[in-house]
């Protein structure tokens, strides 16, 4: 019999992260089932038999109309029920970065009550960026997933991070969901956020990629001495601990 | 009073909700603004209701925070106009592309519309606003000509402008965006091609039908046709005497030099002169590839059993380990990009992708890499009006290397940028791609192909359009002005990503017998090839799918489409299932037997019938020639070189000052950090990279080689790095190769990989050899690829590194009537390497103040080629020299210093000499250094003292050792505590102890007790930064 937490990897369609999502989800001690959408579209029933569900990074229907609009709108049409009361039974769900694009063209962040306020558009520069920056948690949300995290380092590997809101109404509510901050500003992000949770903080969705840091090596500069003494423990790996850590306290 | 509404049409904008955001804050009208526009027919009989097709397209297309869908009627079409107009636009552009050309989005949209069960026909567009621009005297075609290739590329895209101060043209709805369905049921079989004319007659067919054969080819066909035993057999199946068109079509394609190398295979004969201008011997080239590229390998493959299959298949393959093998390929793109940069670019890069992916049973793809050698966007020279200005090709080879690489999920780890006006003819793109195989699949060794007799022929993936017809022929001929605009092909990386995924799985499940890529020449090429397996095809071209009617079955045959594979089963139907959840189409099209010939049919009827053993071995050989002056030193020699103006510099090198060349320097575009195009592509994804592009605190320190794991878990890596010296053409071509070679191979030494388990390719991409009226440089340019694979040959001997797998363009030229441009040339070189052990990694940065810093050499000093010469126009003909024994012995060493641990840090000096290869080192950590070369080379100046008088600063020798560009050396840095043991394991190799690491950011450099530089590390980082992080 298997006491470890059951992990659903999506993939199909242009995500392209699932792999690395389900080492780092292993890697803490999830069982994980890496399954296409459109296995998942057939019989979404299969998702009671997960307690978190993962949207890994990607290109998902090739960023088109707008990055993770359309695996939202599937999901709209063939899936959703589901998918809220996977959340309301207080599982997982776990976005990155085209992930994070889609949770929000669902509605789910920044929680299922409000009409649609938020969007990522391109980033301000214009440009995909690739590289690695510093980040800090919003400590009063106290989020179970950034447990143990205050000030650190992630990539990012995207062109639209960039979270616009509709209009004044809305940045107070998005305030109150944002999990992560970028230190600098990066992408033109409204006030520098770099991640959105519900208010039960069980969806979590970030461009960052914490699965991208979840072994030492994986770092830019881990040949400095310094570095490799520092990250025993990668901040990736933190994420993903806590969420294990979620389904035992 | 203008129309909007025409047919079923509905015009579809997405515009910004709140038009305050549009403007930027300080309200001054911005450049360009533009959004979508979709042009969208609902199926007829298929009609939903006008207000749910509205919810529908609002859910669709808008994301209801800030955007919103405006429908045009007459009506709002004119205040629309007018908004615009009142905010001080005077220009409205809609684009969309041609018919037919592939519309990635329109595909996307098309399948959101299904989950409402909508069928739609849609082309999807923009709208862009300009506001006045710079006198352009009021004329919409100047206009017209200043956007293209800026804002559109008339191959595959059309616009139509609005002047908004003018009245609207009556017509300016009419668009037509969708191919015409004609004649289709009235498609002829095939069109027979009389071939009983005049040789003359003959090669005019080649010529008007883009076929790139030589009349001695086309006798050839003549003749097989003639051929009783031909005619018994076209008999039977009811075929002229005569080729169809299709016939004539499928040998075209293969017989390309493109697809087939016949300069690479050809006879050369080789005529040395001496000193009276006779002829002192001759010696015969039976085949520049088997003699200097197969050969030295096949040699090597004696103490290299790692070596599983080179040279045969889309890929070279080398064993790993005991579980795994790897596969590598770079191709170029270069025609493809000199005409539709963006395109070029997608489908060079997914092109090499599927290569990798139809290598043995099917390998996935673990990395791609991309080296660009491109016109010079820096310097006015002149530009012929038919070749694209630089910066088009630039924005849009990056454009489409980002698409194609991130939307696949492969990370872009390794790459180069190299301007110089050597490129104008044509940009040369290498996109290249590594992938992993397990050593077995289902109990099969991965790297063969187990295609049999009645297995089905399976078209995967795309459909077949009319784009990329020619592509192969039109690749081995010269651009010239007529190019076809059919060779341009847009790709499309998510059919590709879907067909990558599905692929991986039909293999491990066992689904798949053989698999090819469907690449230059299309099905009459993977078929054709894959039929010579088991000796024959048969496939009929009514069951292709096609993107739209009207395609001949010629076109269908040689039809380029991208994103396709074929792939032999035994198990269709559940082939075909497994397809269907991944959203990939798969099509039985035909199947293997042994017949000796492949079939492609109509229907029931035969179009087209060849054996395989004419198809694949008919061609004519080449046989050329090459003469030899005594003693002569083969270099490149340009037309245009004469025109070329000299720069004034030579009045300044009195004044010269190693700080100001050295920040100059740092400032070239080809020495400038690269970081702004770099980040521009994912390098991460997979998760696997662990030496990244850059690296140190500030991520910006650059490496020589990237690495990523073998697979997540592992602690062993897969190095992979490139080399390639094109400015020492101009000087020697045999030195060219040796020293693109030995950089390459540096590269990958530099971050950890030992020189035994390193594996190259070569790509050369060369301006035509063949002489001819046209091309009065032929020759030399034959003699250059000879003298180039010479170098090549004995490199990878020295060396012991043998070539795997490579690839040759041969046709990098431009000519009209005015004009002849030549590109310089190139030969690339790739190298992968295998890193047994992970934490014996080492990056580029100097890692901890206090460090020795040692200068390792097998090289000698010399300036010619080097970057310092060609920004100052030196005249000098003082070549470095590399000693191929003593680099390979210190190579060797190299790995023994790393394995026990002796050094912190190693980067190769390479473009802009040893100065800049100290400052690369210092900027990760932003360290300083203190260091004196007073006895750098000086031991290989002993009798160049007539090189030195002739310099214009024959005193000042230090410019040559902090500029000139040297084989064979390698900077590395160590602690102190190592010394001893460090220099005793390098005891029979030339080392120079330089200096060492500082904590404070200043780096003072001193020649025989005299400061040559003393200067800020940030100083060197902004020159090196700043220069060109606006080009990409």
């Amino acid at each position: 019999m298997t006491t470890n937490p059951q992990a659903l990897i999506l993939y199909g369609d242009g995500i392209n992260c699932e792999h690395e999502t389900k080492f780092a989800l292993e890697l803490v001690g999830f069982d994980t089932k890496i399954m296409l959408t459109s296995d998942l579209f057939k019989s979404p029933k299969l998702i009671e038999k997960y307690q978190l569900l993962a949207f890994p990074g990607g290109f998902s229907f090739g960023d088109e109309i707008y990055s993770g609009k359309v695996l939202a709108l599937q999901f709209e049409q063939l899936a959703k029920d589901y998918l809220i009361k996977f959340i309301e039974q207080k599982n997982i769900v776990l976005g990155i970065c085209n992930g994070f694009q889609v949770l929000v063209n669902l509605g789910i962040l920044p929680d299922l009550n409000y009409e649609p306020m938020c969007q990522l558009n391109h980033n301000s520069q214009n440009k995909f960026i690739n590289r690695w920056v510093n980040l800090s948690v919003n400590s009063k949300l106290n989020n179970p997933l950034l447990k143990n995290l205050t000030n650190f380092e992630l990539p990012i590997r995207h062109g639209e991070g960039n979270l616009i809101i509709k209009n004044e109404k809305a940045s107070e509510i998005i305030l109150q969901h944002a999990a992560l901050f970028y230190e600098n500003d990066v992408n033109g992000s409204f006030a520098k956020i770099a991640a959105l949770t519900n208010k039960t903080g069980n969806v979590l969705g970030m461009m960052p990629h914490p699965e991208a840091f979840v072994t030492r090596f994986q770092h830019y500069n881990w040949l400095n001495q310094q570095i490799a003494n520092d990250q025993a423990k990668p901040y990736g790996y933190q994420v993903f601990l806590n969420a294990y850590n979620y389904f035992f306290c | 009073m203008l129309t909007v509404k025409t047919n079923n049409l509905i015009y579809a904008a997405v515009i910004p909700d709140s038009n305050n955001q549009l403007m930027s804050a300080n309200n001054q009208t911005p450049n360009q603004i533009s959004f979508p526009l979709y042009f969208i027919e609902q199926n007829q009989g298929d009609l939903v209701h006008d207000k749910n097709f509205n919810t529908i397209m609002n859910n669709v297309l808008t994301n209801s925070v800030n955007d919103k869908l405006l429908l045009f009627t007459n009506e709002n079409w004119q205040n629309f106009i007018n908004q615009w107009k009142n905010k001080n636009f005077t220009y409205l552009i809609i684009k969309h592309f041609l018919p037919g050309v592939t519309d990635t989005k329109g595909n996307t949209v098309k399948d959101a519309f299904k989950l409402f069960n909508c069928k739609i026909n849609i082309a999807c567009g923009n709208i862009y606003l300009l506001p006045k621009t710079v006198t352009l005297n009021n004329s919409l075609n100047d206009l017209v000509k200043k956007l293209q290739y800026n804002l559109f590329n008339p191959l595959i895209e059309q616009i139509k402008v609005v002047d908004l101060s003018q009245d609207y043209q009556e017509d300016f709805f009419q668009f037509k965006l969708f191919t015409q369905s004609t004649n289709d049921n009235k498609r002829n079989y095939y069109e027979e091609i009389n071939l009983n004319i005049k040789d003359n007659l003959l090669e005019d067919i080649s010529i008007n039908r883009l076929l790139a054969l030589s009349l001695p080819e086309m006798k050839n066909v003549q003749n097989y046709f003639k051929n009783t035993k031909t005619q018994v057999l076209r008999n039977k199946f009811n075929l002229p005497h005569n080729p169809t068109d299709v016939e004539l079509e499928i040998i075209a394609q293969t017989w390309s030099e493109h697809c087939k190398h016949k300069i690479f295979n050809s006879t050369i004969t080789c005529n040395y002169l001496d000193n009276n201008k006779q002829i002192s011997h001759s010696k015969i080239i039976h085949s520049l590839f088997k003699e200097f590229i197969e050969s030295p390998t096949r040699q090597l493959a004696k103490i290299k059993p790692n070596l599983l299959s080179v040279f045969s298949d889309n890929a070279g393959i080398v064993k790993f380990n005991e579980n795994y093998s790897i596969c590598f390929k770079v191709e170029t793109h270069n025609s493809p990009c000199a005409l539709e940069p963006y395109g070029g670019a997608v489908t060079g890069l997914l092109g090499v992708n599927r290569d990798i992916m139809g290598t043995g049973l099917g390998a996935k793809p673990i990395f791609n890499t991309d080296i660009l050698c491109l016109p010079n966007p820096f310097e006015n020279e002149p530009i012929h009006p038919k070749l694209l200005p630089s910066q088009s090709i630039i924005n849009g080879v990056r454009k489409g290397i980002e698409d194609a690489g991130n939307k696949s999920g492969i990370p872009c780890i390794n790459g180069s940028v190299f301007f110089h006006n050597g490129y104008r003819a044509k940009p040369l793109v290498f996109c290249g791609t590594a992938g992993i195989m397990p050593l077995t699949i289902n109990g099969l060794e991965s790297h063969n192909k187990y295609t049999k007799i009645n297995d089905r022929i399976v078209m995967v993936g795309g459909r077949v359009g009319a784009d990329g017809i020619h592509g192969a022929t039109f690749s081995s001929i010269p651009l010239a002005e007529n190019s076809p605009k059919s060779a341009v092909q847009i790709g499309d990386p998510l059919t590709q990503k879907r067909m990558l995924d599905f692929l991986l799985k039909a293999r491990d499940t066992g689904l798949i017998t053989g698999i090819t890529d469907n690449g230059a020449g299309g099905l009459s090429s993977s078929v054709g090839e894959m039929a010579k397996i088991t000796n024959g095809a048969t496939i009929d071209l009514n069951l292709v799918p096609l993107k739209y009617p009207g395609l001949k079955n010629w076109e269908i045959t040689v039809s380029e489409s991208q994103e396709r594979m074929t792939v032999s089963t035994d198990r269709f139907e559940e082939l075909k299932q497994l397809a269907d959840n991944f959203n990939v189409e798969v099509t039985d099209i035909g199947y293997f037997h042994n017949l000796g010939y492949f079939e492609i049919k109509d229907q029931t009827s035969t179009v087209a019938l060849l054996d395989l053993n004419f198809l694949h071995d008919g061609y004519s050989d080449l046989n050329l020639t090459a003469t030899f002056n005594h003693n002569e030193t083969v270099h490149f020699i340009s037309e245009i070189t004469q025109n070329d103006v000299i720069k004034p510099y030579l009045d300044k090198l009195a004044d010269l000052n190693a700080h100001d060349i050295y920040l100059e320097l740092l400032a070239h575009p080809n020495i400038a950090s690269k970081e702004s195009i770099v980040r521009q592509y994912d390098h991460e994804v997979q998760g696997k990279t662990i030496i990244k592009p850059f690296t140190g605190k500030n991520q910006d320190g650059p490496n020589d080689a990237a690495c990523v794991l073998l697979s997540l878990d592992s602690q062993q890596g897969i190095a992979v790095a490139n080399g390639y010296n094109p400015l020492m053409s101009y000087y020697d071509c045999y030195s060219m190769a040796v020293f693109s070679v030995d950089e390459a191979i540096r590269n990958v030494l530099c971050i950890g990989t030992n020189l035994d388990e390193i594996y190259l390719l070569d790509n050369f991409s060369f301006p035509d050899p063949l002489k001819s009226a046209t091309n009065k440089l032929g020759e030399n340019n034959l003699k250059c690829l000879i003298a180039t694979a010479t170098g090549l040959k004995d490199a990878v001997s020295a060396y012991s590194t043998p070539l795997i797998s490579g690839k040759d363009s041969m046709k990098n030229d431009y000519h009209t009537e005015q004009i002849k441009l030549s590109d310089i040339p190139t030969l690339l070189i790739s190298a992968i390497g295998k890193i047994d052990d992970i934490t014996k990694c080492l990056t580029s940065s100097f890692k901890n103040p206090g460090d020795l810093v040692y200068l390792l050499s097998a090289g000698s000093l010399g300036i010619a080629s080097s970057h310092f010469q060609s920004i100052y126009n030196l005249n000098a003909s003082w070549l470095p020299e590399l000693d191929l024994n003593q680099a390979y012995k210190l190579y060797k060493n190299l790995n023994v210093l790393n394995q026990n641990d002796l050094i912190q840090s190693a980067h190769d000096l390479s473009e802009g000499g040893l100065a800049v290869t100290v400052a690369e080192c210092l900027f990760g950590e932003n360290f300083g250094a203190v260091l004196d070369i007073s006895l750098v080379y000086k031991q290989t100046l002993s009798n160049k003292q007539s090189y030195i008088d002739k310099l214009p600063f024959k005193n000042n020798i230090a410019l040559c050792k902090l500029f000139g560009e040297i084989p064979g050396s390698i900077l590395v840095s160590l602690k102190p505590k190592d010394q001893s043991k460090f220099e005793a394991i390098l005891e029979e190799s030339t080392y120079t102890y330089l200096g060492y690491v500082t904590a404070e950011s200043q780096l003072i450099i001193k020649d025989d007790n005299k400061t040559v530089i003393n200067t800020n590390t940030a100083t060197l980082n902004h020159a090196w930064k700043t220069s060109v992080c606006n080009t990409f």
